[in-house]
């Protein structure tokens, strides 16, 4: 590419009769630079070299005819640039410092959006890897999940001709690895034959080609391998896993890179999960995720239509409210969100927001320089007069300015740079990627000073053909003035700054108010003070979990305890073949969700029963009943669901309560049907509530009690409240980072706005001074300076509120539970855009207002 | 003259061209340059030399045959003109007449390496 690049710059250039052996000595230069140094810094190289061959010597004739001219002419039009720079530096200063700062905040966005488009691209036959989704069709409405039917993994190959190859694997489970009595608790998945010939990782130890086969192998990351072996190989070694006896490592890979969806620290074989799952292996069920390869002719698409009935297919009566259909895996990250079963965006939606806020961004900073080079044209109306006169050409001042641009443009791209490099760590570790940025990264580099010279060009063009269009004559004999129509153009692209800056505020103000509801919204359950510990190892056991639940409560620290399936952060989820009642009319499909609990889960949680009561620990007949939330209470569609005999999962009991709804899983979604029944056997979760002081002395309690009977588990907790937070992550990031950018984007204007305001005040200093002589006192002064400005900044608010309402309309449209946008927080961002707008302008207002009128007056 | 003046840079091109000879060619005069002096020299700035050289008549150049490498592209061979000769000798005289007018008491006592 850039040797290509660099031979067409060179022949563009170059002398003919040079040119063959030039080349030939740069082509010879190059392949020895391939062998030593690599094709990429070769190819780099030639371009160099392509570029520093521009010599007088060696030009054609057509370009050197006039060399020594224009060798002149460059130089002096570089000369007057630092003058005019220097005389200014003021401006120069503002013009770099907006420039500098939009280059960065577009460059880092345009990385951030990067990042986020190379997720899961590593693979490399990306173009025919495909998701397995699947699709659920209720009488309400459809969803779509992850999860397929077990058996997948065994016949869709065979029955598909189109696929190469699919491969079953599992969400990310938690287990304990054992070796020399340590004990390590990591996450990774069971993965079926296939999967490590479609998922690209590397293997340092062992063979990628008969993985995953054997029953009794586990095979593990670098990282991992590290922690448990240390240095030494760790192929052939083994390790006890989860309990369920020793297995041999079968080989190592390199860690899988950050930007995958599909983490893993381990591998077991499929077959170990289901056979401790049978119920997967039902086509009605469904809990493994898919990943399939298509050969490279088939059209997915296509494919998708034929097998549409598949799983229905399979059922005994021919029919399933589960379809089955691919997703392209490269836009599974990006397209993730699914609306009544069809593709609905999802994080691209971000992506498209940023990529116009870093666009924004610099066309603010570009307006800015357009401003002020245009509003001072004055200044250099003479210089552009006497130029004409000694025979300068119209081609030739428009380059004299598009240079002065350019060289703003680079020096800002270069300071740019170094703002990037000091800022791209915290910014990092805000919003959780691993962007990079160096000079030395050709890519990256490239791409910003292709970047800085975009923007040279873009603000250079408009004042060049204004500077270099002023008529000999006026100017000569003094009566130039700066023409209506640039003062108007200038007003109206103040104006649009000011909208897309208004713009920004108001999404900023709504993104965090909706972020704060969520946060502080009444979920029907007290999250505070809720601490979880995983079930696992010896606490499995029933008796070893009275005992412990009676050494915890013992300390007054802790209030209660419950055991349950699931939590409101995440629960399980079952379809509602297991459910029925007295009264049931026809077939009801929809999904209802699971909590198997004991009799504590409602208390623990602070929970509001609103008819009938808890399940009572003194009769052990509750273990038949339930309890069901509102939701069911409207499905069930009785007039009196309460002590209605039902059917759930093998008992038969009765609705013994109705809890008040509460939220759970993410506030996207409206609160589904949920079922609780007393079954603390399958329990997954203990939610502890505290007291709400001494928390390290809890804790540490807390952890000598579990290791005691739990000793090979490191002691692990979370509390509910983070767990609640980390459900919005996503939001949060772009919360984050709608408020930082906004924040420069109203910085970048706000210079601008700065600028034009010292030049009008500069304009009209004799104007003030008479007015002052005359009588007028310098408040009035104040208002007439910012009025103008004023009116531009209001402007552009109105012009902000309907584009800033409809977009962030569009936007919590996404959520089930939102806040209203009202009329306060347009009163907000009009406040917030007025206060900073009089703020910037006063300063030279109220100079030109306060200084003395006979120093200004002097001269007339 | 100006013109007839040989600097520096390109009186040590045309040493090498000697030192090179009849295998004197663009690339390969860099990378003597790179060797005896240890300077780091530009593709440009030889080529650009050399034809400077060539202008002011000192040198002279054929075009070799074509060969399977470089793409096919045939090399320009430089070789040393009379002309060239008188100039590398005329400065080579005239450094060493002004060496040998330096009094041997601005020497001495001087570390060699130093120099």
């Amino acid at each position: 590419m850039l040797k290509k690049l660099g031979e067409r710059i060179f022949k563009f250039y170059c002398h003919p009769d040079y040119q063959e052996d030039i080349l030939g000595d740069m082509e010879e230069y190059y392949e020895q630079n391939c062998t030593e140094k690599g094709r990429r810094r070769a190819g780099f190289k030639f371009f160099i070299d392509s570029l520093l061959l521009f010599r007088l010597s060696l030009l054609k004739e057509k370009l050197s005819y006039h060399k020594i001219i224009y060798a002149a002419m460059v130089q002096n039009i570089i000369k007057t640039a630092f003058r005019v720079f220097w005389r200014e530096r003021g401006y120069s200063l503002m013009n770099i410092l907006g420039l500098t700062v939009g280059i960065a905040a577009s460059m880092l966005l345009f990385l951030y959006i990067q990042s986020e488009k190379s997720v899961n691209q590593f693979h490399e036959d990306i173009d025919q890897l495909y998701q397995v989704m699947l699709r659920q069709t209720y009488p309400g409405g459809v969803e779509v999940f992850e999860d397929n039917p077990g058996p997948l993994v065994t016949t869709f190959k065979d029955d598909m001709p189109e696929l190469e190859s699919m491969a079953a694997f599992t969400w990310p489970e938690a287990l304990l690895f054992l070796h020399d009595d340590v004990g390590y608790k990591e996450t990774g998945r069971f993965a079926s034959e296939d999967f490590l010939h479609i998922f690209d990782v590397t293997f340092i130890e062992g063979q990628k080609s008969n993985s995953l086969s054997s029953p009794s192998e586990v095979f593990l990351s670098k990282s991992l391998k590290e922690k448990i072996f240390g240095a030494d190989k760790a192929l052939g070694q083994t390790v006890e896993v989860n309990g369920w006896g020793q297995f041999q490592v079968g080989g190592v890979f390199e860690d899988v890179p950050n930007n995958s969806t599909i983490k893993f620290d381990f591998l077991l074989p499929y077959e170990r999960w289901s056979s401790l799952n049978p119920w997967v292996e039902d086509w009605g069920n469904s809990g493994i995720l898919g990943i399939a390869k298509l050969s490279k002719d088939t059209d997915y698409q296509t494919f998708n239509n034929k097998i549409e009935n598949y799983v229905a297919s399979k059922m005994p009566d021919g029919e399933s409210i589960n379809s089955i259909f691919l997703q392209p895996f490269k836009d599974r990250y990006l397209y993730n969100r699914f609306e009544n079963g069809k593709q609905a965006g999802g994080r691209i939606t971000y992506v498209n927001m940023f990529m116009a806020v870093s666009f924004f961004i610099l066309l603010i900073a570009v307006i800015n320089f357009m401003n002020l080079a245009t509003a001072r044209s004055a200044k250099r109306a003479k210089e552009v007069g006497v130029k004409k006169v000694v025979g300068s050409t119209r081609l030739q001042l428009q380059f004299q300015f598009m240079m002065e641009s350019l060289i703003l443009a680079l020096v800002s791209t270069i300071l740019a740079g170094v703002l990037i490099m000091m800022v791209i760590d915290p910014l990092n570790s805000l919003v959780g990627k691993e962007m990079s940025f160096s000079w030395l990264d050709i890519d990256k580099s490239i791409s910003l000073l292709g970047l800085g010279a975009g923007v040279g060009i873009l603000a250079g063009i408009y004042p060049s053909f204004v500077l270099s269009d002023f008529k000999v004559l006026s100017v000569l004999k003094g009566s130039f003035k700066n023409t209506k129509w640039s003062s108007n153009l200038r007003k109206g692209l103040v104006v649009f700054q000011f909208a897309i800056s208004t713009c920004l505020i108001i999404s900023t103000l709504i993104i965090r108010s909706q972020m704060d509801y969520i946060m502080s919204m009444n979920l029907g359950y007290e999250k505070e003070h809720l601490l979880l510990l995983p079930v696992e190892g010896e606490i499995t056991d029933l008796s070893t979990r009275e005992q412990l639940k009676n050494s915890i409560l013992s300390n007054p620290s802790f209030t209660s305890l419950t055991f349950s399936s699931g939590t409101p952060i995440s629960i399980e989820s079952s379809t509602s073949a297991g459910f029925s009642w007295e009264g049931k009319v026809g077939e009801f499909d929809n999904d209802f969700n699971i909590v198997r609990t004991d009799t504590e889960f409602i208390d623990t949680y602070g929970m509001e029963i609103i008819e009938g009561r808890n399940f009572d620990i003194n009769l052990a007949t509750d273990t038949m009943n339930v309890i069901i939330n509102e939701q069911t209470a409207k499905v069930m569609n009785l007039e009196d669901p309460l002590n209605v005999p039902i059917r759930f999962w093998g008992r038969n009991g009765r609705v013994v309560g109705i809890v008040k709804d509460f939220h759970y899983n993410s506030v996207h979604e409206e609160i589904q049907p949920m079922v609780i029944s007393w079954r603390p056997r399958y329990s997954t979760r203990i939610t502890l509530k505290m007291a709400g002081q001494n928390i390290p002395e809890s804790l540490e309690f807390l952890e000598n009690v579990i290791t005691d009977l739990n000793p090979n588990y490191p002691f692990q907790y979370s509390f509910v409240n983070d767990s609640y937070e980390r459900l919005y992550k996503s939001e949060s990031t772009i919360g984050i980072l709608t408020n930082y950018f906004s924040g420069i984007a109203i910085f970048i204007s706000l210079l601008g706005l700065f600028g034009l305001s010292s030049y009008a005040a500069e304009q009209r200093i004799k104007e003030i001074g008479v007015r002052k002589v005359l009588g007028a006192n310098s408040g009035n002064l104040i208002i007439l300076m910012s009025k103008g400005f004023l009116l531009l900044a209001g402007l552009g608010f109105l012009v902000a509120v309907p584009i800033g309402y409809s977009f962030m309309n569009n936007w919590l449209e996404s959520f089930e539970y939102k806040i209203q946008i009202g009329a306060p927080i347009f009163l907000v961002a009009a406040g917030i855009s007025l206060f900073i707008t009089v703020l910037t302008v006063s300063y030279h207002s109220m100079k030109a207002a306060y200084s003395n009128p006979v120093k200004n007056l002097r001269y007339e | 003259m100006k013109g007839t003046q040989l600097g520096e840079f390109e009186e040590l091109v045309l040493l090498i061209i000697g030192v090179l000879f009849p295998d004197a060619y663009g690339l390969s005069i860099r990378e003597e340059i790179i060797k005896q002096t240890n300077r780091k020299v530009a593709i440009g700035a030889v080529h650009s030399a050399l034809s400077r050289l060539q202008d002011k008549g000192f040198v002279k150049s054929d075009l070799s045959d074509a060969t399977h490498e470089r793409g096919g592209r045939r090399k320009r061979l430089f070789s040393i003109t009379a002309e060239g000769k008188r100039a590398l000798e005329k400065n080579h005289e005239l450094r060493n007449s002004l060496f040998n007018q330096i009094p041997e008491v601005a020497l001495k006592g001087l570390n060699l390496s130093a120099i």
